[in-house]
């Protein structure tokens, strides 16, 4: 609206928009919010009266405003994780795991050259990828440590882009 | 429950019947309000409510200019909005003589 703002009012707008923030809203939903604050704001002082006479707190007003229209702003506490994103999860970190441990059997153990013969090593790609038991200890953590990386970035991804189409 | 719980309830009946008799504005709503004491907390009420009605589409919106130069955002009842209005009114009535009812039944039992 391109109005001059006291700090008074600026520091309450402040305050709404970071209470609707901490609420989960949508920035859209803030800016709408804050322009009805301004209209408020406008109408007030052309009727020559305090803006602050009708306005409640920045929390009171966010929790009448949410009640009223209705607003399903996601309290911080009770943010749940879409179900959905577990099983993303588990299957991103399943094969993150899978894929880490046969690329490392190839390239850093023995196991698959035609040349090397153990009698006493029982090949196994989830837990047992080489005869050496420090070596396979820590090829497994390397794949532990890929999986729960590459599956985070995945589900953080998808979970921003589901937020940001939302 | 406070009057202003009860107020909350039937606000958005109030802000149509304002409607209906003229077009009129967030600001100007609420003061046409509390010329009837029906006191809102404060403007949490009155901004959503409308936003409601929009979405709705009970009221059609229209942005003005002002004699100020300023843009002033008008809401217009619309047929829908009427009809809507024409029907809370009866099932406000009702339960308003239903709960009359009620109360007298109960004082005369006292």
């Amino acid at each position: 609206m391109g109005m001059e703002l006291t700090e008074k009012e600026k520091m309450y707008l402040d305050d709404i928009s970071r209470e609707l923030i901490t609420r989960k809203a949508k920035k859209e939903q803030v800016l709408f919010i804050k322009q009805q604050l301004l209209e408020h704001i406008e109408e007030s002082r052309l009727h020559g009266i305090d803006p602050f006479d009708d306005l409640e707190t920045p929390a009171e007003f966010v929790t009448e405003y949410c009640e009223l229209n209705e607003v399903q702003f996601v309290s911080p506490q009770k943010a749940s994780f879409p179900k959905s994103y577990y099983f993303i999860g588990l299957f991103s970190f399943t094969v993150t795991y899978l894929l880490s441990q046969l690329i490392l059997t190839m390239c850093l153990t023995q196991t698959f050259s035609p040349a090397y013969q153990h009698t006493n090593f029982n090949y196994n790609l989830l837990y047992s990828i080489s005869d050496n038991l420090w070596w396979n200890s820590m090829l497994i953590s390397i794949s532990l440590i890929s999986a729960a990386a590459i599956t985070s970035l995945t589900v953080l991804s998808i979970y921003r882009k589901g937020k940001f189409i939302s | 429950m406070n009057k202003t719980s009860l107020l909350k309830g039937h606000l958005e009946m109030c802000v149509l019947s304002i409607l209906k008799k003229h077009k009129s504005y967030g600001y100007e709503i609420m003061k046409e309000l509390e010329k009837y004491d029906l006191k809102l907390k404060g403007v949490s009420s009155i901004y959503p409510i409308l936003t409601k009605l929009k979405d709705q589409r009970w009221v059609d919106v229209s942005s003005e200019i002002t004699d100020s130069g300023k843009a002033r955002i008008y809401y217009t009842i619309n047929h829908q909005g009427e009809k809507h209005l024409e029907n809370i009114m009866k099932e406000w009535k009702e339960l308003q003589t239903n709960i009359k009812a009620l109360l007298i039944y109960n004082e005369e039992e006292l």
